[in-house]
């Protein structure tokens, strides 16, 4: 095993563990080995990440764990993100994911994770916050034009203010130009697809997946 | 209807219940150091309270519960804002774990507040020859949540703190409503009461049950 090999299995193990400050330092020496931060984010940071799905999806890690797991990746992909966007001459901007629990609902913790998760996959987020009415999401899309839009209600009292944002972002002829994720503890993905969402995710490990998938499906 | 203060425990296995850790597994060292270092900030901020009463039948039929005997316990109870703003705080400052944890906590509270209050409000029953069956809230199974409002409305929730949102949320969040169906004593052990048994001090009480959760999630 060459000595670089060596440091981006490390960076992997400290990824697992939830090691932020290690993550940093393994992202640097990395660099500084002469690796470029493609190779650490492919074989250091997302090799990690990968184990760390898998064994969240085995019952082996739990979301506490994950948390924490998220948090070292978005900080080992602060670091490369420079080099990562002079290496794709400016291309390698950050998709844009908007998240918001919809009006009328107060849970927020859920939907946080989901920005966590998202962040660790490398998204810029833009939280809403809770309690969002379907104007504020309309103009937060307007102006940040999100490749993704991730809603979140836990009540079946608020579920139908989803199909309401959703209903209105169509309206301001800004649903199209975005994929549009949403879940939620009664959420289910008969009813994302009854209000015209164009995805549904039961937990933020999934969230990250399907959003992937949807926006790899899309061209986005 | 007088107000109570509650007191409330929350066992280290009902937390990491909540945080989503089944019986047979254990968080990882740098999580477990956090939820020790997190516990006595969440205990702290507990201000749990609650209020019971017993009402006929009517009273629990305008609130849509299902199948009520002739008389009901009504329950309503919270552990206060304080933990809840916590967890907001440390969530917006980018502390996601404690928030998780804080919130998790808050919810096995809430749970554990629940259980305390019931507990009184069974104490009161067997007092009149009532046994409370297993308490039951709106929004879960066959209740709908659209009985809240009226269920919040015949107990002192302006003196508890609880406030119903427009889409029937209860702030602070972490609440518990319920109501729980009355039987006479004298009608023998029939109705399980469920995993409030394992918590419950009253003794002999014909109705206790083994808690069937106890081993479910090995």
């Amino acid at each position: 095993m060459s000595e670089t090999h060596a440091t981006l299995v490390e960076l992997a193990q400290k990824l697992y563990a939830g090691d932020a400050p290690g993550v940093l330092a393994l992202c640097k020496r990395a660099l500084g080995e002469g690796l470029a931060a493609r190779e650490v984010l492919d074989a250091g940071l997302l090799a990690g990440m990968e184990v760390v799905g898998r064994d969240f999806k085995a019952g082996e890690l739990f979301l506490p764990e994950i948390i924490v797991a998220a948090r070292a990746m978005h900080a080992g992909i602060e670091e490369l993100r420079p080099l990562l966007a002079e290496a794709a001459s400016g291309a390698a901007a950050p998709r844009t994911a908007v998240l918001g629990t919809v009006k009328g609902d107060l849970h927020d913790i859920g939907k946080k994770l989901v920005g966590i998760m998202l962040e660790g996959a490398g998204f810029r987020v833009l939280d809403l916050g809770h309690d969002v009415a379907p104007e504020r999401f309309v103009e937060a899309v307007r102006v940040e034009r999100p490749q993704l839009v991730g809603l979140s209600a836990l009540l079946s009292t608020t579920m139908p203010m989803m199909r309401t944002t959703i209903a209105e972002l169509e309206r301001a002829g800004l649903a199209a130009g975005t994929t549009i994720l949403v879940g939620g503890a009664p959420v289910t993905a008969a009813w994302a697809k009854e209000i015209g969402a164009h995805g549904f995710a039961p937990d933020a490990v999934s969230a990250v997946e399907r959003a992937r998938e949807l926006l790899a499906a899309r061209g986005a | 209807m007088s107000v109570h203060a509650l007191t409330v425990r929350v066992p280290r296995r009902e937390l990491l219940r909540s945080l989503g850790y089944p019986r047979a597994k254990a968080p990882a060292p740098h999580v477990l150091a956090r939820i020790e270092a997190l516990e006595p900030v969440a205990a702290s901020l507990l201000e749990a309270r609650g209020s019971y009463r017993l009402v006929a039948r009517e009273a629990a039929e305008a609130a849509g519960m299902p199948e009520p005997s002739a008389e009901v316990g009504l329950g309503l109870c919270t552990i206060g804002p304080r933990l809840e703003a916590e967890a907001q705080r440390r969530g917006e400052a980018g502390e996601a774990l404690d928030a998780l944890i804080l919130d998790a906590y808050g919810s096995a509270a809430a749970e554990a507040a629940a259980d305390a209050l019931d507990r009184a409000l069974c104490s009161a029953a067997s007092a009149r020859g009532l046994i409370p069956t297993r308490r039951i809230s709106p929004g879960y199974g066959r209740w709908a949540l659209a009985g809240q409002r009226a269920l919040l409305a015949a107990l002192p929730a302006r003196e508890l703190g609880v406030e119903l949102s427009e889409g029937l949320m209860m702030t602070p969040r972490k609440s518990v409503s319920f109501a729980a169906r009355l039987a006479p004593a004298a009608a023998g052990p029939g109705a399980p009461r469920g995993r409030r048994c394992a918590a419950c001090t009253l003794d002999p009480c014909p109705y206790r049950a083994d808690d069937p959760e106890e081993d479910d999630d090995e």
